[in-house]
């Protein structure tokens, strides 16, 4: 039996040899060859297909109808709130959320769930150190829960999931029932639960940043967020302000998120409940998340935006419920290095990164500034996605105008004053997993339960933090931000730079971050971005003490 | 045909009994571990794919010690066929096996994993056959 074995063995590596000296015919030689390069296709194919990354965790929504040309309309910048009062050293603002209708597609009147009736919502521009009081009255159907993405916020005003703003006219007794959906059965009895206007208290002890504020409901955030509740909350400083950065009408923020449209124009997402009331989660088809096949930016379906030789800060945000993008400017600057980063999720950079692009997850923001001088006048710039294909590879168009126009800003070597945390400072390790586990997503094999905490950190201390995951998992803490120390044991990628609160975590990897938790106690959570498998269970809590 | 029959001019002596026994023995603890530590490989990855972080590096430090092993495991087999004379099968398949550590490598930190984990499978069967081949075929 051995000496067989063997002998297979040896004809297996020797087979080649073998088969030359057997003298083929002509026509068994051509026959041979076609077969090589049948096979060699087959081999290069398959070869492409295994080695091919898979740029997001997500399915497909196909739009119902035809989709018009691109670039067709300009880019729009969401106003900037103005607030009611500024009286005590505090800015009072009113925003009211509500339904509203608006052309994202051309030709199409959509319907919106917006802050103020708009996607997105209008841009709050606070101060760090001075108190902002957003006071927010719900005028949908549903509840909803308002959170600042990326703010430094006591757990009253950071939107817990079951911190429900009921709409305004419910009554008492629907209360308890509406506070259920989306748990499982579990119930809250921690839950903060506001009828009809709550006052959301930002401190903004935090650096100069662009954060964004969006939907947070439990079990429903990501229809929520799919119809509309995001919108933008910039964080000045005086420090930032002495920068000779670009500002004004050349610091615009860009919200780029995909969505897909029903054959009448409205909005189109696989929801299991319609009503978006009782039973959270999507179809079977999409609970890997949903991929929309039209990107807009700033509300608008591929817009164009008409510039001047001059620098711009584009503050680029991901709004997408899956969707990750890759993205560069098309053709490059001479030179290359068209995105140059200054700033991150949670801050400036210490000094800028430059780019030739940008990998970007659901929730990060990439401040860059691009210099379109670089560009001759009437030159046509499209900022693409390489992860997308067909309209999904594009993303919004820059057309270079002759006037130079004046431009005395620049990007100076040093941005911001930063503090490298070090392994040595954090005073507990902690590793948390991402997972799919029997059909929901999960971390470390738990679903979400309001209940249970996976971590008790001290206020004012520094943690590492592992994350692994099975897909691709963006991962979202609250409250703290970290800095990323190692990605599958080597040093941070070229995305990874600088304060964050949402690192990219792609499949089967493992990812160390340092968190510096605030001087804030109370319960916050962390979860998966990717908004499909947030609500459904890929969220934990943790405690602050 | 022809490589062996240098092999047999310049390294196989006639008298069996005469043959150094010291190669053999240094390929069989060589194999053996080459075979232990890539076995080990896909338990490593299943421990990572269970919620361990510290398996991720001892994967990749045991990936390592593969390739090292790999070189050693070539060398020995080497060794084997000019010192101890007879079969150069060994050293092909050996350097067959270094050749799929090293692309194993690559594709791992690559994270090309749609061919690292069907390559690793591969080699583990390989790494198996060439250990029982060092204790039994090797020997005669």
């Amino acid at each position: 039996m051995t000496g067989d074995v063997t002998g297979d063995m040896t004809s297996g590596l020797t087979g080649g040899i073998t088969a030359r000296g057997r003298g083929l015919t002509r026509r068994g030689f051509l026959r041979a060859g076609g077969g090589l390069a049948g096979a060699a296709v087959v081999g290069v194919g398959g070869f492409e297909l295994a080695t091919r990354s898979y740029p997001q965790t997500g399915t497909l929504l196909r739009s119902q109808l035809p989709i018009p040309p691109l670039f067709t309309r300009p880019l729009k910048v969401p106003e900037v709130l103005q607030p009611a009062s500024s009286a005590g050293g505090v800015d009072t603002y009113d925003l009211v959320i509500r339904p509203g209708t608006q052309e994202m597609l051309t030709g199409h009147q959509t319907e919106v769930w917006g802050f103020g009736g708009t996607f997105p919502g209008p841009t709050i521009r606070a101060v760090s150190g001075r108190t902002a009081v957003v006071r927010t009255s719900n005028e949908l159907p549903v509840p909803i829960v308002a959170h600042l993405h990326g703010g430094v916020t006591p757990p009253a005003s950071d939107g817990y999931p079951t911190d429900l703003l009921l709409p305004l006219g419910t009554t008492g007794s629907s209360t308890a029932s509406m506070a259920m959906p989306g748990m499982g059965g579990k119930q809250d009895p921690a839950a903060r639960i506001a009828t009809g206007t709550r006052d959301y208290t930002y401190p903004n002890t935090q650096a100069a940043a662009t954060l964004w504020y969006h939907d947070h409901r439990m079990g429903f955030t990501a229809p929520d967020v799919w119809r509309g509740l995001a919108g933008f909350y910039l964080v000045g400083d005086p420090a930032e302000q002495a920068l000779p950065l670009p500002s004004g009408p050349r610091d615009i923020p860009l919200m780029i998120a995909d969505r897909s449209f029903a054959a009448d124009g409205s909005l189109a997402y696989p929801s299991v409940d319609t009503t978006l009331m009782e039973t959270p989660g999507v179809t079977n088809d999409y609970m890997n998340g949903v991929l929309g096949d039209v990107i807009l930016v700033n509300g608008v379906a591929w817009p164009y935006l008409e510039v001047d030789r001059a620098r711009y800060r584009l503050r680029l945000l991901n709004a997408s419920n899956a969707r990750r993008y890759q993205l560069a400017l098309s053709p490059q600057p001479p030179g290359g290095g068209a995105l140059v980063q200054i700033g991150s999720d949670a801050g400036l950079l210490a000094a800028p990164l430059t780019h030739d692009t940008i990998e970007i997850a659901q929730a990060e923001r990439f401040d860059v500034v691009v210099d379109f001088s670089r560009y001759k006048a009437g030159d046509v710039v499209i900022l693409t996605n390489g992860f997308g294909a067909g309209n999904t590879g594009k993303v919004m168009q820059f057309r270079v105008g002759g006037s130079a126009g004046t431009d005395d800003t620049s990007v100076p070597r040093t941005l911001a004053a930063y503090q490298t945390l070090r392994r040595s400072d954090a005073v507990a390790t902690r590793t948390f997993d991402f997972a799919d586990e029997d059909g929901l997503w999960k971390v470390n094999g738990q679903e979400f339960d309001p209940a249970v905490f996976a971590a008790t950190a001290k206020a004012g201390t520094t943690e590492l933090w592992r994350f692994l995951t099975d897909f691709h998992h963006p991962i979202h803490l609250h409250a703290a931000h970290f800095q990323v120390l190692t990605r599958n044991g080597a040093a941070p990628g070229p995305y990874d730079a600088g304060w964050k609160d949402t690192v990219d975590v792609l499949p089967t990897e493992a990812v160390e971050v340092l968190v510096r938790f605030p001087q804030l106690t109370g319960r916050y959570v962390f979860h998966c971005h990717n908004l499909e498998h947030e609500d459904m269970a890929m969220m934990a809590n943790f405690r602050l003490e | 045909m022809a490589e062996q029959a240098v092999a047999a001019a310049t390294a196989a002596p006639l008298d069996p009994a005469s043959r150094p026994a010291w190669p053999l023995g240094l390929f069989r603890v060589v194999a053996t571990l080459f075979a232990l530590a890539t076995v080990l490989q896909p338990f490593l990855a299943g421990i990572f794919l269970s919620g361990s972080f510290s398996a991720l590096t001892m994967h990749e430090i045991t990936g390592q010690a593969v390739g090292g092993l790999g070189v050693l495991d070539l060398i020995c087999a080497v060794l084997l066929w000019r010192v101890r004379g007879g079969s150069s099968i060994p050293v092909r398949f050996a350097a067959a096996l270094l050749a799929m550590a090293v692309l194993q490598i690559f594709m791992g930190y690559g994270r090309i994993l749609a061919l690292h984990v069907p390559l690793g499978v591969a080699m583990v069967i390989g790494v198996g056959r060439l250990a029982v081949y060092a204790w039994r075929e090797a020997g005669k």
